[in-house]
């Protein structure tokens, strides 16, 4: 390759790391933690935790009650009822309608599976941040709302996207890098090593989750731009030629059928009952129920069939099997992101994996100051370039203590409900500050302080099923594994992961070999060798 | 409409003063994913097919496109030929979305 073409190249693959790079380890680090929001979901509130009846009590007339109750004369949008299941073992209500100022509004209960008996409410805090954190930032809505922040991660998958395909083209010596990890030797090499050898291997992997992110965050705001484009600005038009136009309300109320004769409609096609019904124009004649079924083997979320919401009849069926292509395509996007299709081992993986690629993200970054710091490039003071060290750790690994911080949140929060994730937040941004704050101003060196976080992390982590014993008792009672227990085993092999690992950590840098005095080579120190894996 | 008309004007007569600073770097932060925007439009309403189906393509394309475009503009080794090709693509594709009336 040219040489200029080269350097141009690894300069798109540094400042596109740098720039953004920590951008991108506070994405992906948040989704290792959004992947186990069903999980998490029961671990934070206990009334959720129950066995998944063989056959749940009768629903309907509940729900019926609760909608006509919640939304009044106003016009229902929505409704939904989804199911219990074993990871959500109880019935979850949905509901949107538009009140008398024509604001939408939006409304969710919840029902105990075996007695019909409303569950307490709470309000969304642990599970909800950590999931929308990840999705869209949780972006206020003084500054354009979700769709923003849903926008903003979406560029971390591109630019995540440009840094893989740069790197790929930067790293000419791609085959001999794919096997070498020089651990022995100076800390550069040993970060460089890691960040290719990491970079190599789980590429596949990282493509993946860059694209299906990508696809995921922009196209919420790049569909509007095209469809203004296309159609000179009538989305409706649009969204009428991709999915067809809504049914129109024939404004004559009628008797809805039975959620619970939904639910016991199986899929002719795999034999599976519902996971969910979404009815729309509740009440009216010409109301639908679109119900979703688990697919089994196929890479997507669910199987659709549209019946009359009043008659029971078919009106649509949408095998994935027949599918079109470029549906099939963008309904395995969401599974293929959020590792949805293949259960809690699977999202195991992929929580390993996620956090590979901070790894990776974090030793990109930390060469690119060490090289400044300790090498012959950057043309900033010393003072700059250890301070840019300190923010970075700060944020990266004041990231995973802010986390573990809300976990105990969540627990031992005593303030109003609806409060909760407004203190939810709150607590994660302040803690996260603290250790930025910290690592700036802490008179200690990089590696003491890495090493000192390191350690925090590990004892936060360890300590959350510690605590959720002590406040929760009985969590552990059950005979098989629940998905609130995966959740504490889960939290205390990453605790003891990281304990182990901070062990390791060197309290200061390591001077390279020909930097060291002669005399500490000759009596003490063992030839260094460059060999690889 | 006169405001949204100067705005428009001073953000190309700024954007042109920054591709001319760095054009590598201004096209590939913001004219890549202008030329992105026309183009996916332009192809979502000249390329034959079902609307629907073709939708859901470009969608699906939006995102290799613009790490296609963000690409070239530091693989290709002529500067000048990267913002003639983004500048060229960009108006292109708005003349076809200006001309072209959706097929249904």
């Amino acid at each position: 390759m040219l040489r200029e073409r080269y350097l141009r190249i690894y300069d798109l693959h540094s400042w596109s790391g740098v720039v953004l790079g920590l951008f991108i380890f506070v994405v992906s680090l948040t989704g290792c933690f959004a992947l186990f929001d069903h999980e998490i979901k029961t671990w934070e509130d206990q009334n959720l935790r129950a066995e998944l009846p063989a056959n749940p009590t009768p629903i309907h007339d509940t729900f019926t009650a609760w909608v006509k109750q919640t939304a009044g004369e106003n016009k229902v949008q929505f409704a939904t009822m989804i199911f219990p299941s074993n990871y959500e073992p109880y019935y979850h209500g949905l509901l949107q309608f538009r009140d008398a100022d024509n604001a939408r509004v939006f409304e969710h209960e919840k029902w105990h599976a075996s007695s019909g008996e409303m569950l307490p409410h709470r309000e969304g805090g642990l599970s909800e941040w950590l999931l929308d954190f990840h999705r869209d930032l949780m972006w206020p809505e003084s500054l354009g709302g979700r769709q923003v922040g849903r926008a903003i991660v979406g560029i971390a998958g591109i630019v995540l996207m440009i840094s893989i395909l740069s790197g790929i083209i930067a790293h000419t010596k791609i085959v001999r890098e794919f096997f070498t990890l020089r651990f022995q030797n100076t800390i550069r090499l040993k970060w460089t090593d890691t960040h290719k050898v990491l970079g190599l291997w789980v590429m596949p992997f990282y493509t993946m989750i860059a694209f299906t992110g990508a696809f995921l965050g922009i196209i919420v705001i790049m569909s509007p731009i095209i469809a203004a484009l296309s159609f000179k600005g009538d989305t409706e038009a649009l969204i009428d030629a991709v999915i067809g136009p809504p049914t129109e309300p024939r404004g004559v109320m009628a008797q809805m059928l039975s959620i619970d004769e939904v639910r016991a409609l199986q899929n002719p096609g795999n034999g599976e009952f519902p996971y969910s019904v979404v009815s729309e124009n509740w009440g009216d004649e010409a109301a639908e129920y679109r119900i979703f079924y688990p697919v089994q083997k196929e890479l997507g979320r669910f199987e659709l069939r549209t019946i009359s919401g009043v008659s029971g009849e078919l009106i649509k069926s949408e095998p994935i099997n027949e599918l079109s292509s470029g549906n099939r395509v963008s309904a395995s996007i969401a599974p293929l992101h959020y590792g949805t299709y293949g259960g809690f081992w699977l999202k195991v993986l992929y929580f390993i994996l996620g956090l590979s690629l901070c790894v990776v993200t974090a030793t990109g970054l930390m060469m690119w100051i060490e090289r400044r710091l300790h090498g012959k490039e950057g043309n900033r003071s010393q003072q700059f370039y250890q301070r840019l060290g300190k923010l970075v750790i700060g944020v990266t690994l004041g990231l995973p203590v802010a986390t573990a911080s809300i976990f105990y949140l969540d627990k031992l929060y005593t303030g109003i409900e609806d409060s909760r994730l407004w203190w939810t937040g709150t607590s994660y941004f302040l803690v996260w500050l603290a250790c930025i704050l910290f690592s700036m101003v802490a008179r200690i060196g990089e590696y003491k302080l890495v090493k000192g976080l390191f350690l925090l992390n590990a004892l936060l982590f360890i300590g959350i099923p510690v605590m959720h014993w002590q406040v929760v008792p009985g969590s552990f009672s059950t005979g098989t594994m629940m998905p609130w227990m995966a959740v504490d085993v889960a939290l205390l092999i990453f605790g003891l992961c990281l304990l182990v690992l901070a062990q390791f950590l060197p309290k200061h840098r390591i001077q390279p070999e020909r930097n060291r005095p002669k005399k500490a080579r000759q009596i003490g120190d063992q030839p260094v060798s460059a060999g690889g894996i | 409409m006169n405001s949204a008309i100067i705005a428009g004007g001073v953000s190309l007569v700024l954007l042109g003063y920054f591709t001319y600073k760095a054009p590598r770097l201004t096209l590939v932060l913001i004219g890549s994913f202008i030329a992105t925007v026309f183009v996916s439009a332009a192809l979502l309403l000249i390329l034959p097919g079902e609307f629907g189906e073709k939708a859901i393509w470009m969608a699906l394309l939006v995102p290799i496109i613009w790490v296609a475009l963000q690409f070239w503009c530091y693989w290709d080794q002529s500067a000048k030929r990267v913002v003639i090709g983004h500048v060229l693509m960009s108006v292109l594709g708005g003349l076809i979305v200006f001309f072209v009336e959706p097929k249904l």
